[in-house]
């Protein structure tokens, strides 16, 4: 794999995992 | 006398699991990968993160807060959020969801037979005897075989009613709580699984620059926002009514902003893997890159049920891949059709109906209505054509309840009860969904015009805007009529008013 590819797939499932997961711990940590 | 405590899930992370499983549907598998190849990948992906922010997330939102302070399914919730006039609308969502409800347990039936026939080691066959010449292909004998067999067609198809009605008649907790959980981590693991086994496949890096390399010029093709768009509103269940009666459910005053992100950036990730998965495993395998291209370019069923039959059954440990990847698609198929069953049966609930008896009404229902579709594959389609540009009317209603109800207020009640403050975005977001609304309408109308041009007027024609028209103006005609016995049947929430009517009587023994 080139390092183009693996730039744009680290960015976008990266991107999404991080968004994911930092809502996932707000959720978990949250008293609501 | 007492009235009967509400069923609630046991916690916030029960109704985060439960929608992200309504989210993920074949969908994710069969229509992501081949959109998102087809309209620039990256570019394409960074068009649908926008449609989250513009359309789905505030959408969802919208349906949360409807659900959760209502505490009524959707008939319910729009009578108390846009007054008894428009409870009409309620009616019309459901309408539509369970237009949609009909077909989609046949679609659900057929994974469950892949996987059925994958499992018994059905799809994968000796290829060293296959004919060489063979016009017609293995997917494809297998395909025929089983679409002209109605009692194969409407068996699982009655598989799927069945299961789905045994699951919702067990209640919240104990049915839709308990499987859904097992069901999301299983769909889930698989799906990453057989991802990195397909981005390990020599060859497999061709479908991955279609699915991550950004086409930029393809952002200034009104197209591929259009199709981001359209893919951000059906995918995520935005629209559809589900959130709003899965949050029916919600503990008093759930939080609104943070549950609805997790639900849509979950929905598009989880769809980013299944693109990995289909794309990296048909430019690895197909013999040619033109072969790759054209079982992208062969819809949902020909895809799926043809081409990567097909294709899989060449790859090395074909017997565990072909089952675990009709597995995926059977769970991702039967979470979504239980979201829209339970929509069907809180509803029905909400006219005094026990969940039991609603229940076994709606599968009786579901399994009549779905014999069309499962008999003949042009009625599935026509009805697929239909509910599903009904359910961007859907979303649209679900907007104007809310900026009837006072979009500040909303923003204002989110905001109270949310881990983020995102109120002003919100109340913006939805202010801008009538004018999304009518882009995207008046694209799917002009599309079904354009390439029908002798017969966009035809009601008998699958793809055609007088079968929608025809048959959005029946529903239509039915919810209006019915107003005043939907918002009179419905039993009363916390934010309900009296109707003047009863609200006169009252007034009348007060005065007494």
């Amino acid at each position: 794999m080139d390092g183009e590819l693996v730039f744009w797939i680290c960015f976008f499932v990266g991107g999404y995992s991080l968004v994911v997961g930092a809502l996932l711990r707000i959720a978990l940590k949250s008293k609501n | 006398m007492a009235q009967p405590q509400q069923e609630q899930w046991s916690g916030r992370l029960a109704i985060i699991i439960a929608a992200v499983s309504m989210a993920v549907g074949t969908g994710n598998i069969w229509r992501f990968p081949r959109v998102a190849a087809e309209w620039g990948g990256g570019a394409f992906l960074i068009a649908v993160t926008i449609a989250l922010l513009i359309w789905a997330i505030p959408l969802l939102m919208c349906e949360f807060l409807m659900g959760s302070r209502s505490r009524l399914g959707n008939i319910g919730a729009f009578r108390d959020f846009m007054g008894r006039k428009h409870t009409w609308a309620g009616g019309f969502m459901v309408a539509v969801t369970i237009g949609i409800m009909f077909y989609y347990s046949v679609v659900a039936g057929w994974c469950i037979r892949y996987f059925a026939v994958a499992a018994a080691g059905g799809l994968t066959p000796d290829l060293s005897t296959a004919a060489a010449d063979a016009s017609v292909t293995f997917g494809q004998t297998q395909w025929d075989a089983f679409i002209n067999d109605p009692v194969e067609t409407v068996g699982y198809h009655a598989a799927a009613v069945v299961f789905t009605t045994f699951v919702v008649f067990q209640g919240i907790k104990g049915g839709l709580e308990r499987v859904l959980k097992v069901f999301l981590v299983a769909l889930l693991a698989i799906i990453v699984l057989l991802a990195a086994r397909a981005v390990m496949l020599p060859g497999s890096a061709a479908g991955l620059r279609f699915l991550f390399v950004p086409d930029w010029s393809q952002l200034a093709h009104s197209r591929v926002w259009l199709e981001a768009f359209t893919q951000a509103a059906w995918s995520t269940g935005a629209g559809w009514g589900l959130m709003m009666v899965y949050s029916v459910y919600a503990r008093k005053n759930e939080e609104i902003s943070v549950n609805s992100g997790i639900v849509a950036f979950s929905d598009v990730l989880v769809g980013m893997f299944a693109a990995a998965l289909v794309l990296g495993t048909l430019f690895a395998v197909a013999p040619t890159p033109d072969i790759a291209q054209q079982a992208l370019d062969a819809g949902h069923v020909g895809l799926t049920f043809i081409y990567i039959v097909d294709l899989i059954a060449t790859m090395p440990g074909a017997w565990i891949i072909s089952p675990l990847f009709f597995l995926a698609l059977a769970l991702a198929g039967v979470s979504s059709f239980i979201a829209m069953f339970e929509l069907a049966t809180t509803n029905l609930m909400n006219f005094g109906f026990l969940r039991r008896n609603a229940a076994l009404i709606v599968g009786v229902v579901a399994f009549l209505f779905g014999i069309p579709s499962a008999l003949s594959i042009e009625f599935l389609n026509n009805q697929d054509w239909v509910w599903g540009v009904g359910l961007l009317i859907s979303g649209l209603l679900t907007a104007l309840a809310i900026l009837k109800y006072g979009v500040n207020r909303a923003a204002a009640d989110i905001d109270a009860s949310s881990d983020i403050r995102i109120g002003a975005w919100f109340a913006l977001a939805v202010r801008g969904i009538p004018v999304v609304f009518l882009v995207l309408f008046g694209w799917w109308i002009y599309q079904s015009v354009r390439d029908n041009p002798d017969t966009w007027w035809n009601p008998l024609v699958t793809y055609s805007t007088g079968t929608m028209a025809l048959q959005w103006g029946i529903a239509l005609a039915l919810v209006l009529a019915l107003n005043r016995f939907l918002a009179n049947g419905v039993k009363d929430g916390p934010m309900t008013k009296p109707s003047e009517a009863t609200a006169a009587t009252r007034s009348d023994s007060n005065g007494r």
